[in-house]
């Protein structure tokens, strides 16, 4: 049975894309199918942590979304990111947006059909045999967002130590209740290594009534590392991969 | 009747509009939307709810333009009709100037 992984803050800068990545990586190293979708389609991202070269693609999800190809069209075997750390079924499938400004602006123009959006998810999860599929969102709440939202098998929110993410992810929570998700996953992302974690942890399950997955150390790699790889792979052993590590399998 | 907009779709709904609904009604439009299509047994399966109250909220979501009946090989099917683009609602300047 496959499985649909939103992952999502309602602010941004949380580190989702970061985070989608690591997660849908080390689900796939486990040998799993895997499909990531980057629906936030007004600043999309997740292909540049794949080194995907936009000028190489010849399909993104927005042209799906105007009728100009198939979904499968979209989706690009990314699986070498493993390098040699998969199973032999591990593979993963990215479906990226454009980062064309002119398509960019389109969709904020004219919008596009949400239930198309959802016929889509489905239509990768069967064509490309998926057990999982990610579903990279943008922040905060719209329409997309809770389209992804109530589909979702699982969701997982990602915030930071910081007053106006505890705000907004209190809000976010209540709309995930009133969508009767099956599964929800807090992720505090960012976290000062000098804060005391397990008081954390308490005060954040308390305040939402949520399992807390992990709290990820703001690391000075990830810094470095500016998006130019997968965490979790460059770095298996830090211990922020760990934690990563110990989230995924919460999501399997 | 335990909905206000039950009479006549006034404007398309949206998802926005399914957080706002009463619970045994949005429970029944998170599933479909889920399923894409499903039959009245298959709501009565998995809301537990009996027969007789689902089809009262069936027929509120109906007027109301949350969902929709239709027919397969004689087998009755309810799905969703939420509005499904969001335009823009800036002014046609600002996108002539992009």
């Amino acid at each position: 049975m496959s499985k649909i992984i939103s992952i999502h803050s309602f602010r941004g800068g949380t580190g989702k894309s970061n985070s989608t990545a690591s997660l849908a990586a080390i689900v796939a190293r486990y040998g799993y199918r895997v499909g990531i979708v980057d629906t936030d389609i007004q600043s999309p991202g997740i292909h540049v942590l794949f080194g995907f070269d936009e000028q190489k693609i010849e399909y993104s999800l927005n042209d799906y979304l105007w009728g100009k190809c198939r979904i499968e069209e979209t989706a690009y075997n990314v699986t070498s990111v493993l390098q040699k750390t998969g199973k032999p079924n591990s593979q993963i499938y990215l479906i990226p947006s454009s980062i064309n400004a002119k398509d960019i602006t389109k969709v904020l123009r004219e919008g596009f059909d949400f239930n198309l959006l959802n016929d889509g998810f489905q239509e990768l999860i069967e064509t490309l045999n998926l057990d999982y599929l990610f579903i990279d969102t943008h922040p905060g709440l719209n329409e997309e967002t809770l389209l992804s939202i109530v589909i979702s098998d699982i969701l997982v929110l990602i915030l930071r130590p910081d007053r106006q993410d505890f705000q907004g992810t209190a809000v976010t929570v209540e709309v995930a209740r009133r969508l009767e998700v099956p599964k929800m996953l807090l992720l505090i992302n960012k976290a000062l290594p000098a804060l005391d974690f397990d008081a954390l942890q308490q005060q954040v399950e308390k305040t939402y009534n949520a399992p807390l997955a992990g709290i990820l150390p703001l690391a000075e790699e990830m810094i470095q590392m500016a998006s130019s790889d997968i965490f979790c792979l460059r770095f298996p052993d830090h211990p922020l991969s760990k934690i990563m590590e110990k989230v995924a399998q919460m999501l399997i | 009747m335990n909905h206000p907009e039950s009479q006549q779709p006034s404007t398309p709904k949206s998802m926005a509009d399914v957080i706002d609904l009463p619970k045994d009604q949005r429970q029944i439009v998170n599933w479909i939307i889920r399923q894409k299509k499903v039959t009245l047994a298959e709501i009565v399966d998995y809301t537990k709810l009996t027969e007789q109250a689902i089809q009262e909220n069936i027929q509120i979501l109906i007027s109301a333009g949350f969902i929709t009946e239709m027919q397969e090989n004689g087998i009755v099917f309810y799905q969703t009709c939420l509005n499904q683009t969001r335009k823009s609602k800036l002014s046609q300047q600002i996108w002539d100037n992009l």
